[in-house]
């Protein structure tokens, strides 16, 4: 391949990614030509990490993917802040906002994608901003005008901010609330959630598991507002706040700052105006190429094989593909499967492909609200297509390795990686007290069949297992043992007058 | 209660005898009643109450076992049992009933179980020939009738109406009888009374794979008729029709409270006598009713259970107790419907406030597990209890073993555990093989996978194999070259370990004890014959698993001939004739060349030898020269001619040590840097004639490059600058191991001594027929265990292992030598023991390449030793 000027237009994950191997693979020292033109001012970013600066516990520049001088030192032209708004594909020129004309030999669009504004009115004001105290939540300028909010009001210039409403109970909503709720160092903000489908993750997870999730956000002070939908921004109900979130059952919530998170779509304007093919996303083939065997498309932006994904590890995955194939290699991509992971603290939800899809197979799982955990494997042929662990985490790694190659599991394995490892042994007949109830048919107590020291014994005189049988097993756990230690106050089986309203226990 | 007015002892009359009719009378004469009262039970069914909850069993142990009383009568004689006698009216003014034949019996207390009746909805069409109900033994007999099969030996095709507990019964029924069975539910699952959808839909997939087929969320409109008055189908709403020879209602019961009416006692709205708690009308207090024809409070019971629990209650009323009250009754229920267990009990449906449901559910396995929790109240003390969990209710379907737990649990009230999901896992779940995938082909003769095994022994399956044995026979794993048997095993035990099953390790039926612990007996009492051993520790006669065996551990241990005295019965057929033997009925004969080194003279006479008596030849893996083509009355000829020249016995039919391969080392080698020729053959002349588990091969090779293939041994020595690196347990053959590293870098003298540990190690502790490589892989630790024991000397046994190896190498001799010395033993070498010149005529040979070869048309059955030739036979 003769020696080409790359073009990358979008500064984000994918692109970073790109460029990272291009540089690595030797683009340059071949003689290649590469410039990213990224919108956002600055280095690129961890856009995954954003809640995690809201939250406190990273520090913005820890967020940086490669800094400026990283791009000088390999030779990459970067240009940050720069708006692309049109490509000439005939010319091989992309236009810039400032009418400046780019020339490429290959143009990667990695435009990523812009959030949607839910149909609430009263965010947006006549001039097209948004209301002062509502935020999107999507770049780091974003989350910087929220951090600045929330600090402003600190420093008492406005009403202080002491409630949030999330918009949106996706897995970004549900970041930012956690986030808005465990701030390092700072007065927690009550922070309520208003999803518009009938639990939260309603994409990744079915409702068992979104209410696991929904018990979980309420233990740590978030409420979820499912089903509703938020319709008008209005004035606050209470006077100590400063605006109210009307919803569409009526009720108005009070908050101080309103944030939303309800999804975004593909940035496809610019691949759409230059005429290529666009339905979700920019439709590429398995060589992450347009129908212009010059442009590509890889991230957010990009439709293959149907799908658009939204997710860093199809992002990365299109990235490094499309960079092997610029870089002479033959390789093709196949799609991943996406494996989604919920970054809150203390909140745990892994997602591999779409355990949601009705025709995705055999259903196991597991739903454990005590313990606050939900596991769900789906199950086809015997290997793992899809899963989804909210709480419990600890067989992810298995999971995840099972799913990935495709492993055949036996017909109980794929239970058995739901179920505890171990038993404690808590838990047995000889737990039961003495006054329990072991055989309904006949009514016999528990301490009636430890004073029996066979089965005979206890069929002849208590008739126990005489009827239905379905308390033989116990039955024989019982007879002839001790009662248990913490019994209550009378554990002696002779204290203990027998319960015998049919006289069936004598 | 005090006798009547004028003298006589009180009656009570008891209609109906049902399971609860049947209770009442045998609670009153335990307890008691029968010592003041008269009962008469006046019955309108031919037979004495029996066990209704049982009838699906009907088929399969006829009405005799059913019987509650198959006596017939009570042993009582204050009670009288009065089959086939309806009871038509009550007259509560004269406290009489009358009977369907006029007669009138007076009482003093009337006690109605007349029990409950099919309810039959009025769809058109219910009345036609191949219509049924399933509640009766006669009703079941009938069914069977109209189920058998055509002339033709078509099935009839079958309908159950009603898909709860009773219709799947007679699901069951119809199944069982082979008739092609649809249930029709109009709910939209199965059981709606006591599953929730998710158990409903399992139990759904349960029972379509036994074959029938479920429509639930469907009405049925009429049932279709013929044209000459029998069932021709049953047409449904909004669906199509099912085609049917025979229809069977079972959409639920209705109490049979007629003769209550009838006699102006009042009744629920939704049917039964009603009455108080002590089960007294609440019209007249002499008229009693219990079981499915009571409504207390208004409320029908269609369960044994409670029903008990009522005629217990009146008999203690009348005995004049008054603790006796019916208050509801718990609903629970656990049953094996077609083969799956389904249970229900307490808030099964989550209504209490505040309920949680944690849900285990598999659609893979077929299980669904529901428990329904509820935070538990303050202790007794007021305290409040966090993160305290009581038990309400659940569901199981596909496994119930812990209803019998769980629902005691629920009436207790007792704190659930830390982690209320051990609860609902199954007895024992362990890692089954977890390293070997389920479809591995395990057994590759016959295509058997791990799978296949699992599913063998899978104690939920249809086949439940019991032990290795019945595994072998069901799949056929391990039954042609038997390599893989020690896996087969592996696993059957691991899966049997998992599941809590008792593993039974033993040799064989003769021997409860394990080929170690066989060996640690004959070492302690040092046994000398096969006869000692089982009747010390054995019993009968012994087989072809345990006879070999012994045979192994006594050459073993004291290294004797092994066609001396009884031993030579014991052995394998290639033992028992010191050859091996082949395809056509002839044998082979390898002379020992010891490192795969021999001089040009004896070169000539393996030569000369195959020349004169006709033999194939063929340099074999284990550098020597296998001869093949010799009769068995030959070998004793063949031998003399071999021994003469100082070859012996190559041991290559034996469990024994086979070669020490070697390549030509530092003699010859321009890199050689040691001389593994001569460590070779010291080696196998100190290993020849050893008895092991298996077969042993070794080799040595004289540098790192490794022409020797020392590594696909079960010891392979490798040469170093430093000295030798030793390697054990490899293999070739089916399943092909490199040997792993044991020890590096050690002198000849202490290579020489950890591998008579190893091997001496290794013969006393494996299983029979498993080579090293398993050997190594079932112990604990694996080779680092191996270590520990041989190098480290852990257990300090490594004195002991070299002293069993020093008698070894002291008293070895040559088993062909030994022969050809003894007559007696030379005997045993003819075809036909009558004639003992005559050879087998069923050999022929054909030729290839300018040698001989089987006959391409012969029988290439191996020849039936037992049968024809019965010489010195191994059995």
């Amino acid at each position: 391949m003769s020696p080409e000027h790359l073009v990358v237009v979008g500064n984000g994950m994918a692109a970073v990614r790109l460029v990272e191997a291009l540089v690595a693979g030797g683009w340059l020292r071949r003689g290649g030509a590469l410039t990213v033109l990224g919108e956002e001012q600055g280095a690129p970013y961890n856009r995954i990490l954003l809640s995690a600066v809201l939250e406190g516990t990273h520090e913005e520049r820890a967020t940086t993917l490669r800094d400026e001088r990283w791009y000088a030192d390999a030779g990459v032209a970067l240009r940050t802040g720069v708006r692309v708004v049109a490509v000439d594909r005939e010319a091989r020129e992309v236009e810039l906002a400032s009418r400046e004309r780019v020339a490429y030999d290959r143009l990667v669009l990695a435009t990523g994608s812009i959030p949607t504004l839910p149909p609430v009115r009263g965010l947006v004001r006549p001039d097209g901003s948004l209301h002062p105290r509502v935020h999107a939540f999507r770049s780091m300028t974003d989350c910087r005008g929220l951090t600045d909010a929330l600090a402003d009001a600190q420093e008492g210039g406005r009403t202080p901010v002491r409630r949030a409403v999330v918009v949106g109970g996706g897995l970004l909503g549900l970041q930012v609330a956690r986030a808005l709720g465990a701030r390092r160092g700072q007065h927690a903000v009550v922070t309520e959630v208003v999803e518009g489908a009938d639990h939260v993750l309603h994409r990744q997870l079915d409702r068992p598991g979104a209410q696991v999730l929904t018990r979980d956000l309420a233990r740590l002070g978030t409420t979820v507002y499912t089903g509703a939908r938020a319709t008008r921004l209005v004035a606050s109900p209470a006077p100590d706040h400063a605006v109210g979130v009307r919803l569409d059952n009526g009720h108005v919530l009070a908050t101080d700052l309103v944030v939303l998170t309800a999804g975004g779509r593909p940035s496809t304007a610019l691949a759409r105006a230059a005429g290529l093919e666009v339905r979700r996303g920019v439709v590429v083939d398995d060589t992450l190429t347009t129908a212009d065997p010059r442009v590509h498309a890889i991230g957010d932006c990009a439709q293959h094989a149907g799908r658009v994904s939204g997710f860093v590890g199809p992002a990365w995955d299109q990235a490094t593909t499309l960079a092997a194939r610029l870089l002479g290699e033959e390789r093709a991509y196949a799609g991943v499967r996406e494996v989604a992971r919920l970054r809150a603290t203390g909140l745990d939800v892994a997602v591999l492909g779409d355990p949601t899809d009705p025709q995705g197979g055999d259903v196991v799982e597991m739903t454990n609200p005590i313990a606050r955990s939900h596991r769900r494997l789906v199950v086809r042929e015997g290997r793992i297509v899809a899963a989804a662990l909210v709480g419990d985490l600890s067989r992810v790694g298995l999971v995840t390795q099972l799913f990935d190659r495709g492993t055949v599991l036996g017909p109980h394995e794929a239970g058995d990686l739901l179920l505890p490892e171990t038993r404690s042994g808590a838990s047995g007949p000889a737990d039961l007290p003495d006054d329990a109830e072991v055989c309904a048919c006949a009514g016999v107590s528990a301490g009636a069949l430890r004073a029996c020291s066979s089965l005979e014994q206890a069929r002849a005189t208590t008739r126990a297992t005489t009827g239905c049988g379905g308390c033989a097993p116990a039955v024989r756990a019982l007879l002839a043992t001790d009662p248990p230690a913490a019994a209550g106050p009378a554990a002696a089986p002779t204290d203990h007058p027998v319960p015998a309203p049919t006289g069936g226990t004598r | 209660m005090s006798p009547t007015t004028d003298g006589r002892r009180p009656r009570i009359v008891v209609v109906g005898h049902g399971m609860v009719g049947h209770r009442f009378v045998a609670a009153a004469v335990e307890r008691g009643l029968t010592e003041t009262h008269d009962v008469v039970v006046l019955a309108d069914e031919p037979r004495a109450a029996y066990d209704r909850v049982a009838l699906t069993s009907f088929f399969e142990v006829g009405a005799e076992a059913l019987s509650l009383l198959p006596e017939g009568a009570y042993a009582d004689p204050r009670v009288e049992l009065r089959l086939t006698t309806a009871v038509v009216a009550i007259d509560r003014a004269t406290r009489t009933v009358t009977t369907a034949a006029g007669e009138t019996v007076g009482y003093d207390e009337l006690v109605l179980a007349t029990g409950a009746a099919p309810f039959v909805p009025p769809v058109p069409g219910k009345d036609l020939d191949g219509c049924f109900v399933y509640r009766t033994i006669e009703d079941l007999e009938a069914i069977r009738a109209a189920a058998a099969p055509g002339p033709d030996g078509t099935r009839r095709r079958g309908v159950v109406i009603g898909g709860g507990l009773l219709g799947l019964e007679a699901a069951n029924a119809l199944h069982q009888l082979g008739v092609d069975t649809h249930v029709v539910e109009m709910a939209p699952r199965l059981m709606p009374v006591q599953l929730d959808e998710t158990g409903g839909a399992v139990l759904v997939r349960h029972i379509e794979k036994l074959g029938l087929t479920v429509h639930c969320g469907v009405a049925s409109t009429e049932v279709l008729d013929d044209g000459t008055g029998r069932v021709a189908g049953l047409g449904l709403r909004d669906a199509d029709p099912i085609h049917a020879d025979l229809v069977v209602f079972s959409a639920g019961i209705r109490p049979r409270d007629a003769l209550a009416r009838d006699a102006e006692l009042e009744v629920a709205p939704r049917g039964g006598v009603l009455v108080d708690e002590q089960l007294r009308s609440v019209s007249d207090p002499r008229v009693w009713a219990i079981g499915e024809c009571a409504a207390p409070a208004g409320v029908m019971y269609g369960l044994v259970a409670p029903g008990y629990a009522m005629a217990e209650i009146v008999v203690d009323t009348l005995l004049g107790g008054s603790a006796g009250a019916f208050t509801g009754a718990d609903m629970s229920t656990k049953l094996k419907l077609l083969g799956v267990d389904v249970a229900s009990f307490g808030d099964a449906f989550a209504t209490t406030p505040d309920a949680l449901e944690l849900v285990f559910s598999d659609a893979v396995a077929g299980l669904y597990k529901k428990l329904v929790v509820a935070p538990a109240g303050p202790d007794a003390d007021g305290t409040a209890r966090d993160d305290a969990w009581v038990l309400l209710g659940g569901i199981l379907v596909g496994d119930a073993s812990a209803y019998g737990l769980l629902r005691p649990m629920v009436a207790s009230q007792m704190l659930l555990p830390e982690n209320p999901e051990e609860l609902i896992l199954p007895e024992s779940r362990g890692a089954l093989q977890l390293g070997l995938p389920d479809e591995a082909v395990v057994c590759s003769c016959n295509n058997v996978t791990k799978r296949d095994l699992l599913d063998a022994v899978d104690v939920d399956g249809e086949h439940t194999c019991e032990d290795l044995g019945a595994v072998k026979a069901c799949t056929g794993a391990g039954t042609t070259c038997g390599s893989c048997v020690p896996t087969v095993k592996g696993i059957v035990e691991d899966y049997f370990a998992s599941v809590g099953k008792e593993v039974d390790r033993s040799l064989c039926e003769h021997f409860a004890l394990t080929r170690q612990e066989l060996f640690d007996v004959v070492a302690v009492h040092g046994y000398r014959t096969f006869t000692e051993v089982v009747e010390a520790h054995g019993s009968g006669r012994g087989c072809d698993v345990c006879r070999p065996t012994v045979a192994s551990i006594l050459a073993s241990q004291l290294n004797g001939h092994v066609l001396e005295g009884e031993t030579g019965a014991l052995q394998d057929t290639n033992d028992a004739y010191l050859a091996n033997i082949q395809k056509n009925g002839t044998y082979s004969v390898v002379p020992r060349i010891p490192g795969g080194e021999i001089t040009p003279e004896k070169l000539i006479v393996i030569g000369e030898v195959a020349r004169d008596f006709g033999l194939y030849t063929k340099i074999t893996g284990g550098q020597r020269i296998d001869l093949f083509g010799a009769r068995m009355e030959e070998l004793p000829l063949i031998w003399t001619r071999l021994v003469d020249a100082g070859f012996e016995s190559g041991h290559a039919y034996g469990k024994s040590l086979r070669t020490v391969k070697s390549c030509v080392g530092s003699t010859w080698c321009r890199y050689g840097v040691q001389d593994s020729v001569q460590l070779a053959i010291d080696l196998e002349l100190r290993y020849r004639g050893l008895r092991s588990p298996h077969k042993l091969k070794g080799g040595v090779s004289g540098c790192a490059r490794e022409c020797a293939e020392a590594r696909s041994k079960d010891f392979g020595v490798i040469a170093t600058e430093k000295g030798w690196n030793l390697y054990v347990a490899g293999n070739g053959g089916a399943t092909p191991r490199h040997a792993e590293l044991l020890v590096g870098d050690v002198g000849t003298e202490d290579l020489v001594r950890y591998l008579d540990r190893f091997l001496m190690y290794y013969i006393r502790t494996a299983d029979r027929l498993q080579r090293t490589a398993p050997w190594v892989e079932s112990l604990d630790g694996g080779l680092e265990r191996v270590r520990e024991v041989v190098v480290d000397d852990a257990l300090g046994l490594g004195s002991e292992l070299e002293a069993a190896m020093a008698r070894h190498v002291d008293t070895y001799f040559d088993e062909w030598r030994a022969t050809l010395d003894d007559p007696e033993k030379l005997s045993r070498f003819v075809s036909f023991v009558n004639a003992p010149d005559v050879p087998d005529p069923a050999i022929s040979f054909g030729t290839t390449r300018g040698q001989i070869v089987p006959e391409p048309g012969a029988p290439t059955e191996s020849v039936d030793l037992g049968a024809t030739i019965p010489v010195g036979a191994p059995r």
